[in-house]
């Protein structure tokens, strides 16, 4: 009898456990076999198809470094890192290539009637002086701006990646504070040329026939010739555009917010691949490309016979002042 | 070429006068982006 009871105590015992365990399995089944604590949080592409823009909260002072990605940030840098190197290698490489056919085709413009052995100054020392000061700022700004397009694609490759960090970190040094002399340059280089570089009806003329560029033909041309107006303007216009661009980006936030930036640099990156393909032009006219230019930039002074090929009129002009000074000295002198 | 080495001296000493100037009102990104509780 005692062990029928503990036979039936042990039964219900175990049906207890039995009863307990299937009690407490829902409860275990509700509970996840693994936690995920992200599983309801937004994901970036969710956020971009939404809102079109990443936006969060930032605990350094700057709250617009916030906006993490927006509509136009992305058309910016799409133009930045691919519209930009399309167009600015398309003008720089399709100007050098038409120096180089057209050198090739023909050839230097030489002074036809020989050198006369006396010459006339073009330019003054402070002219000179302004010219190279702008010229050589503008050189450095030029590379050093062409590495921010070019740089990563062609640089790493050759250099890898830290040369290329320390030579991007100079380069926008140098970028940064020649700006200021280059501005200036051009500021003084619109007051010093104007008076000669307004267009005239002798431009005309001068453009019809080619500039006396193709054949033996020599227009007339005052001080300045069309195709120099044409670079004036560009150095103006142009030079004024990268300055007043290059100076919003310089001064972050200080005058527009980050849409104006990113106007301003597609302006500034675009005026100035057009102003490094113009000014390949003008070095290009300046050296190899016309006997006896170079000497107006160099010493200061150009033979007459080239002054009467390529500036008549100025040469005339010189030549009545001349004259006008040399009475007026004679007239001042006394009789003896 | 005296023009030349005028030209090249103005640029540097112009250049020199406008980074003390750019250094003097831009702040560095240790400065500008840092409060007492975040520092870069």
């Amino acid at each position: 009898m005692a062990s029928l009871i503990r036979i039936l105590r042990l039964m219900l015992g175990a049906w207890a456990v039995v009863l307990l365990v299937s009690l407490a399995a829902p409860v275990q089944a509700q509970q996840p076999s693994s936690v995920n604590p992200t599983a309801s949080s937004v994901k970036e592409q969710q956020l971009l198809q939404e809102l079109n823009r990443i936006q969060g909260r930032v605990s350094i002072p700057d709250a617009r470094s916030g906006v993490l990605e927006q509509p136009a940030g992305r058309d910016w840098r799409n133009f930045r890192d691919v519209t930009l190197r399309w167009v600015g290698g398309i003008v720089i490489l399709g100007m050098l290539a038409a120096l180089i056919i057209f050198y090739l085709t023909r050839g230097m413009v030489r002074i036809e009637s020989g050198r006369s052995g006396r010459s006339i100054v073009r330019f003054n020392a402070f002219e000179r002086a302004v010219h190279w000061m702008t010229a050589t700022c503008f050189i450095i700004l030029a590379i050093s701006g062409l590495n921010i397009t070019f740089g990563r694609p062609l640089l790493i490759p050759l250099i890898g990646l830290e040369a290329f960090a320390d030579w991007s970190q100079w380069a926008k040094y140098a970028h940064n504070y020649l700006s200021f002399p280059f501005t200036i340059g051009v500021i003084v280089i619109f007051l010093m040329w104007i008076a000669g570089n307004i267009p005239n009806k002798v431009d005309v003329d001068w453009v019809k026939r080619g500039g006396g560029l193709l054949g033996d033909d020599h227009p007339p041309a005052y001080r300045f010739n069309a195709g120099q107006k044409f670079m004036y303007w560009v150095v103006v216009l142009g030079g004024g555009a990268v300055a007043i661009t290059g100076y919003l980006l310089m001064f972050p936030f200080y005058a527009s917010g980050i849409e104006g930036m990113q106007i301003a640099s597609v302006v500034h990156s675009i005026v100035a691949v057009l102003f490094v393909a113009a000014m390949l032009a003008h070095i290009y006219i300046g050296t190899i490309g016309m006997e006896g230019a170079f000497e107006a930039m160099g010493s200061g002074t150009v033979d007459v016979n080239w002054a009467k090929e390529h500036h008549s009129l100025w040469l005339d002009q010189e030549k009545a002042r001349e004259a006008t000074a040399g009475a007026r000295s004679a007239a001042a002198a006394p009789a003896e | 070429m005296r023009a030349f080495v005028l030209a090249l001296v103005a640029a540097a000493v112009i250049a020199v006068v406008w980074a003390g100037f750019l250094n003097q009102v831009q702040e560095p990104v240790s400065e500008a982006f840092a409060t007492t509780g975040v520092r870069l």
